[in-house]
């Protein structure tokens, strides 16, 4: 077989296909006319390209993991990269389209990780684990989440072809991705087009942003003066915009007295001050070894508990009345430190009512003042009851089910958000699915069950969405997603089987240079895998415990490296002296025993009884297996809908580690859940950029040898930026409140107590699988998705989907593609670099 | 007929799913008996289970108003019994509670669930049954033709640029007709797959899709190339997609 082939045959006896040389070719065809220049000289990966790709993905990556503790989401970086990076090598005069796809592959994956890292990592401080670079255990969970990245990005690569060539899924951001690196040269209208979507988009959202930045409010002296919210005050309209309750603008107000008469209430000082000195007690307790003066510290705590129960909070949080004691006392927090001044009261996370910057809500956009016949509001416009319409437009939703009047349980609320319009409308049809899906579970079944009386009767029409979709969709959702992904790949094998038997062939013969070959990714997969294996085999011989469970008091010191910790179901419980492990071996008696362990959450897991090794090796196989299968569930979901359901599998995940290792190894858990996290959220980014390179011409083995790399700079920015906002913050906090990870915690605690309800799992996968029997085997897929997924946001998409499908209908598809997308695509980079702007400005603020 | 049984799923979804709900959210007048537990922590101190969440009216509680059994009641007889009292309107006082451990027993719903899943599995295989038969749908473009068409544009194109005066022409040109290409015949290919599946199966699918895409990619990067000025790179993508094309019409038959 020749590689310059005449007859113009370019696959080679096993269907791959052969590159030719143009020249080559065009001088054997012997066309007519002028002599044609030969191709060459395309740049894709420069060094200018990488770079450029790493510096924007750390900028993302770090203002995305503070966002997203904040706030509870991330936001994809592919749309923003690729406009960041646009607009700069265009400044540099240079920049080609597959050169700006490959800054955005780059920097996106260098980016992508956050969402896998504050999913999980957080909930070990949640857990009351200490988080320290100078510990081995952030390392470890480090090393797995760059294990994580290398195995989510090698596993994803042999499916390209499966996804993109085969299946075509539609990938919609990284359609719009496409769209924005191809507009240039589709024609200044289409680029106006563009422009327009972003210009609309980032009107739309920026209120949504700006509502995130919040400054403390002003109070007048005639506020402090008369004690009440005075009329036209900021305060005043706080209250009118339904952001802060009366209670809270009083407490405000008394906030605002002490800072004006340098005084502030008595009990709130004592209570302050015993607060404060227990904190101290409590941290120099854990150091002391002498019984005696341990003793005497025990003794002084005890007081200090009775002192700040004499003197209760009266709705001022603890942070608010220790700082009122180093305030009052002229305390120093820290040695050389000044001592705070009145002023540093004036702080939102102590408590002081907060104002956005702007927002919907300053539109005060109320539903219709609705009265029964003796006048009284009807309860359905009136759900927090305080006597006045409540908002049809909150800061990121529209009410449209109650401004038509449905009940409040049907949830008809649509969420600000011009990113899922555009990425709905990308998606078109197919995408319709995920959205009579969440017609089903939200607009039909919980009401149904709600009005059938079968919930608990404290839950009100506007918290059924939520509490429904924790107690019955969450579980339900994802049992579909399993099942139908499970279905999804039976029904593939076929494609499977043939995109393999492709790069096979094209790996055999070398001649298929534009795809990555199966051996660089056996050989990468197995490097991923064996970080894996080591990071479980180095976590699993840790302690599960980080405070010493003999010492006491309980939960304050901590348990020391250099003591041999004791095995208990094949879980290692550590101690702070070697005095404390023998009174545990040798003085407490088995009940004292088992309540510690009881306290633990140690139950036996399935290999418990196995060598530790051997256990951490088959852990960390099961680990690489499954994050190959949720790899390719993210894989699906993303290319199928744009929605990726990364808190869902994380959860899975430490339920398999916690149910294999046992119930007591959470950072097991944590270290196989950041790993797989990470790996998922790589292999959607990887498909997303393969699909974005397959519209624009890229080479797919570039771009595959690109992202690996650079792919272990996410997890390390990611993990740094964690440590740090866990250093200066409290997670868990009204500030800080890390959501996702604290539903991962709900979730360890619920294994632990043996309360999750696995039938509803099951139930659901039965259904998923099944749903994939007919004519579509992704269903399960998509209606899990839908059920699994907030409303307010399927809503929005669906809108995008229905627009399509009109624009389709009335003026064909080719209008579609040609004017809707590159608008649809305009509307997510519209949201995309806000979002980011708003963001860098919060981590800015700090 | 397809379209009743797409109904028909969507129906056995929704009953699916509230008779799933209805194996944790437990009726309160089963006998008593049932609502034991060996797990101790599910259950109360006289081995009864406890309820995951509130139940009950709202009732005055410490100045505020709470359910009237808070979450973890134990629900022994007494408990029941008060719960499952017949009120006036003819209706339970509590017809339900929420508990956090699965029993076949006390699963009210359990045959529904069952005949939604079966009649689920005929509908899904009524649905593949009636699917394809590999004829094209009305007012949906045929894959040959759509190849075919693909293929003599692009051929057509590479034979014409050696005639076209100037560099900066050809680029015009190549933007605008492979631009043309992707909007028409390739997008029409690419809607074709449930017809391709019909008459080649999934592994035939399969290894067309695979040479269609190769060639569909060297189309999008001869555009980019043009778009970004690389005539030279734009023309070696044009004359290495159509081998290719003709090799997806080989393997279409």
């Amino acid at each position: 077989m020749s590689d310059h082939p005449t007859d113009g045959q370019p696959f080679d006896q096993e269907g791959s296909f052969r590159e030719t040389d143009g020249e080559i070719r065009r001088e054997e065809a012997g066309h007519a006319g002028a002599a044609l220049p030969t191709g060459g000289g395309y740049r894709e990966v420069t060094i200018l390209a990488v770079v450029l790709g790493v510096l924007i993905g750390v900028v993302m990556n770090a203002s995305i993991t503070y966002a997203g503790l904040k706030i509870g989401f991330t936001i994809g970086g592919s749309a923003i990269a690729a406009v960041l990076g646009f607009g700069i090598l265009k400044i540099l005069r240079r920049g080609t389209i597959v050169e700006t796809n490959i800054v955005q592959t780059v920097a996106s994956a260098v980016n992508t990780s956050n969402a896998g890292v504050i999913f999980t990592v957080p909930v070990l401080i949640l857990l009351g684990f200490s988080l320290d670079w100078k510990d081995a255990n952030f390392w470890l969970l480090t090393l797995a989440s760059v294990a994580g990245a290398i195995m989510g990005t090698v596993f994803i690569i042999p499916l390209r072809k499966q996804m993109i060539d085969i299946d075509r899924l539609r990938f919609p951001t990284a359609t719009g991705v496409a769209t924005i690196l191809k507009s240039p040269g589709a024609g200044i209208q289409k680029f106006l087009v563009l422009i327009a979507g972003v210009v609309i988009g980032a009107a739309v959202y920026l209120p949504v942003a700006l509502s995130s930045v919040v400054d403390p409010v002003a109070v007048t002296d005639a506020e402090i003066a008369n004690g009440e919210v005075g009329p036209g005050t900021s305060l005043a309209a706080l209250i009118e915009q339904g952001r802060i309750t009366k209670d809270d603008a009083a407490h405000t107000i008394a906030m605002a007295s002490w800072v004006r008469d340098h005084k502030a209430p008595e009990d709130l000082v004592t209570r302050g001050a015993a607060l404060y000195e227990k904190g101290g007690l409590l941290h120099k307790v854990s150091t002391l070894a002498d019984e005696s003066e341990r003793a005497a510290l025990l003794a002084r705590l005890d007081e200090l508990d009775i002192t700040i129960d004499a003197n209760p909070g009266r709705g001022f949080t603890d942070e608010m009345a220790i700082q009122l004691h180093l305030v009052a006392d002229k305390v120093a927090k820290a040695e050389g430190e000044a001592p705070p001044d009145w002023e540093s009261i004036r702080d939102v996370k102590l408590g002081w009512a907060k104002k956005p910057l702007i927002g919907y809500q300053n539109l005060n956009v109320r539903l219709p003042e609705n009265c029964d016949r003796q006048g009284h509001l009807r309860a359905m416009y009136d759900q927090d009851r305080n006597d006045r319409p409540d908002l049809a437009i909150t800061d990121s939703a529209i009410d449209v089910g109650r401004i038509l009047g449905i009940p409040g349980q049907f949830a008809l609320v649509f969420a600000i958000t011009p990113l899922s319009l555009g990425a709905g409308y990308i998606t078109g049809k197919p995408g319709l699915m995920v959205l009579v899906g969440g017609i089903l579970a939200y607009v039909i079944i919980n009401p149904i069950t709600y009005n059938l009386g079968w919930l608990p009767s404290e839950v009100t029409p506007g918290e059924l969405s939520e509490w429904a979709r924790g107690a019955i969709g969450k579980p339900l959702g994802i049992g579909m997603l399993l099942g139908g992904a499970m279905m999804g790949v039976v029904a593939a094998l076929p494609a499977i089987l043939a995109a393999f038997k492709s790069i096979a062939a094209g790996s055999k013969t070398g001649h298929d240079r534009d795809e990555m070959g199966l051996a660089p990714i056996i050989v990468v997969g197995i490097g991923g895998i064996a970080l894996l294996v080591l990071a479980a085999d180095l976590m699993t011989a840790r302690p599960i415990n980080s405070y010493c469970p003999v010492t006491l008091p309980s939960h304050t010191v901590k348990v020391s490296e250099g003591v041999d910790p004791v095995e208990v179901d094949g879980q290692l419980i550590g101690f702070a002296s070697e005095a404390a492990r023998d009174t545990w071996m040798n003085t407490w008696t088995e009940e004292q025993r088992q309540a510690v362990i009881d306290d633990l959450g140690v139950k036996p897991g399935w290999l418990s009884k196995m060598p530790h090794h051997v256990r951490a090796a088959i852990i960390a196989a099961v680990g690489a297996l499954w994050i190959w299968f949720a790899g390719v569930i993210i894989a699906q979901c993303t290319g199928m809908t744009d929605w990726s359901p990364i808190s869902g599998l994380a959860l899975v995940t430490v339920v398999l580690v916690m149910l294999l290792a046992g119930t007591g190894q959470v950072l097991a858990s944590v270290l196989l859940g950041v790993a797989l996290c990470t790996a998922i959220t790589l292999a959607a980014d990887m498909m997303q950029d393969l699909k974005t390179g397959y519209l624009v011409g890229g080479k797919p083995v570039k771009q595959q040898a690109t992202e690996l790399l650079v792919v272990g700079f996410g997890p390390v920015v990611s993990m740094l930026t964690v440590l740090l906002i866990a250093k200066t913050n409290t997670l868990g906090s009204v500030e800080v409140p890390a959501a996702q990870a604290d539903a991962l915690k709900s979730v360890i605690q619920g294994v632990q107590g043996g309360d999750l309800p696995y039938a509803l799992y099951g139930m659901g996968g039965l259904m998923g699988i099944l749903l994939g029997i007919g004519g579509f085997a992704g269903l399960g897929v998509l209606v899990g998705l839908s059920v699994y997924l907030p409303f307010i946001y399927i809503a929005t998409y669906g809108v995008g989907c229905v627009l399509n499908m009109f624009t389709t209908m009335s003026r064909g598809r080719r209008f579609t593609e040609e004017w809707g997308v590159p608008l649809a695509a305009g509307l997510i980079v519209g949201e995309a670099v806000p979002a980011l702007i708003v963001n860098i400005v919060i981590l800015g603020r700090g | 007929m397809k379209t009743l049984l797409g109904w028909i799923i969507w129906v056995c979804v929704g009953f699916g799913a509230i008779s799933a709900v209805t194996a944790y959210f437990v009726p309160t007048n089963l006998d008593p008996d049932l609502y034991t537990s060996n797990s101790s922590e599910k259950s109360g101190e006289h081995g009864y289970l406890l309820i995951s969440s509130a139940a009950g009216p709202m009732v005055p509680h410490d100045g505020k108003t709470a359910p009237q059994w808070p979450e973890g009641t134990e629900l022994t007889p007494q408990v029941l019994g008060a719960m499952s009292a017949v009120q006036e309107d003819g209706e339970p006082l509590v017809k339900r509670v929420h508990v956090g451990e699965f029993s076949w027993g006390r699963w009210s719903h359990k045959y529904w669930f069952i005949g939604s899943v079966v009649l689920l599995t005929l509908c899904g295989l009524g649905q593949r049954a009636l699917s394809g038969g590999g004829a094209v749908k009305k007012g949906s473009a045929d894959p040959s033709e759509s190849i075919a068409g693909a293929l003599a544009d692009v051929a057509a194109l590479r034979d014409e640029l050696p005639t076209i005066h100037s560099d900066r022409a050809r680029l015009e040109e190549i933007v605008a007709r492979l631009g043309e290409l992707q909007q028409t015949h390739l997008a029409a290919f690419a809607e074709t797959r449930d017809v391709l599946i019909s008459r080649h199966g999934m592994g035939g699918f399969a290894r067309i899709m695979d040479a269609f895409a190769g060639a569909e990619r060297k189309v999008n990067r001869a555009w980019s190339a043009a778009a970004d000025g690389l005539l030279g790179e734009s023309i070696d993508n044009i004359e290495m997609a159509v081998p290719m094309f003709e090799e997806t019409k080989r393997r279409l038959g």
